[in-house]
């Protein structure tokens, strides 16, 4: 779901979806300032391919010396994120 | 999938290959491999978007055929599974065939002009086959690509994180870079590797293949 600039993901990203989201945000990216922001406050689950999304974006605001930020992940996706290392590439403002 | 285009199993056979004696790397344990080569297909059918994962369960999302019969047969061989299992209970089940999978991998590289089938003597009486690469263009490729990701602090796309992590548990980076070298690199390496649930899952099988080792190895005592 697209807010303004940034986005918004809510329930559900998986392998069924990831590529729809993916391009949505692709799509925002270009006109993204110094940081891109996603709202995570919705989203319940993300499998191995969602989160790629987040490396692939982080990668591409990267070549642009910009930033992803991850908002508000509820408990269970923090927990994920942080298992995976990603707040080590990615702000995550919880 | 393109036909072009190498899969993650036939790039980790290109560095585990020893082009001398035909042989999988002789330094690694054999069941590591086994179960690396189990993982990149998996990791592949990710890549296509045929499956996903996560840290309890692998699903199929999609059974259309990718045009690669050793990954279409795996799709096929997890989308008959009444039970829902693991990615390390997969990657377990997957790795068990062994020495087959990595010989059907070996011939389509064969087929595909990567590598050369050659019959050879060993003491002038045993055959045997070998398999040196055909320009060994692709293996550098691969190589050159894990060496730049590793020595840079680049965010690594998921298709390189995944070969990390496969070189990773078939101990085949102590291969690609010196014992000092890699005690430098560790952190990124472990960094690299940890990003995808995939490589977790492996690392998890292999430990879990090498204490059944250990296991049912006999105990002997000294008196």
């Amino acid at each position: 779901m697209i807010t303004g600039s940034n986005y918004k993901l809510s329930g559900r990203v998986d392998g069924t979806n990831a590529e729809h989201y993916e391009t949505e945000i692709s799509d925002l990216l270009k006109e993204a300032d110094q940081s891109f922001s996603i709202d995570l406050s919705d989203l319940n689950y993300i499998s191995s391919i969602g989160l790629r999304i987040f490396l692939k974006v982080a990668k591409a605001l990267k070549s642009g010396d910009k930033k992803l930020v991850l908002v508000k992940p509820n408990v269970v996706i923090l927990d994920l994120l942080l298992m995976s290392g990603f707040d080590k590439i990615i702000e995550i403002q919880h | 999938m393109s036909s072009n285009h190498l899969t993650l199993a036939e790039e980790l056979i290109l560095i585990t290959l020893d082009d001398s004696s035909g042989k999988l790397f002789p330094n690694a344990k054999p069941f590591a491999i086994d179960i690396a080569i189990a993982a990149s297909l998996i990791m592949e059918l990710t890549l296509n978007g045929r499956i996903d994962t996560d840290s309890e369960k692998l699903f199929v999302i999609s059974t259309i055929p990718t045009g690669n019969q050793i990954l279409d047969n795996t799709l096929a061989e997890i989308d008959s599974e009444k039970t829902t299992l693991s990615t390390s209970a997969w990657i377990t089940r997957i790795g068990g065939k062994g020495e087959s999978l990595n010989q059907l991998i070996i011939k389509s590289l064969v087929d595909r002009g990567v590598l050369m089938s050659v019959e050879k003597r060993l003491l002038w009486v045993f055959k045997t086959r070998v398999y040196p690469p055909t320009s060994g263009i692709e293996e550098r490729e691969v190589r050159a690509r894990v060496m730049h990701l590793i020595n840079s602090d680049e965010i690594p796309n998921p298709r390189d994180s995944l070969i990390v992590g496969l070189l990773q548990a078939t101990s085949l980076m102590n291969h690609l870079f010196t014992s000092d070298l890699l005690e430098t690199l560790q952190v990124r390496i472990n960094y690299i590797v940890n990003l995808e649930e995939i490589n977790r899952s492996l690392s998890a099988a292999v430990q879990e293949a090498w204490q059944k080792v250990i296991d049912s190895t006999p105990v002997v005592r000294i008196w």
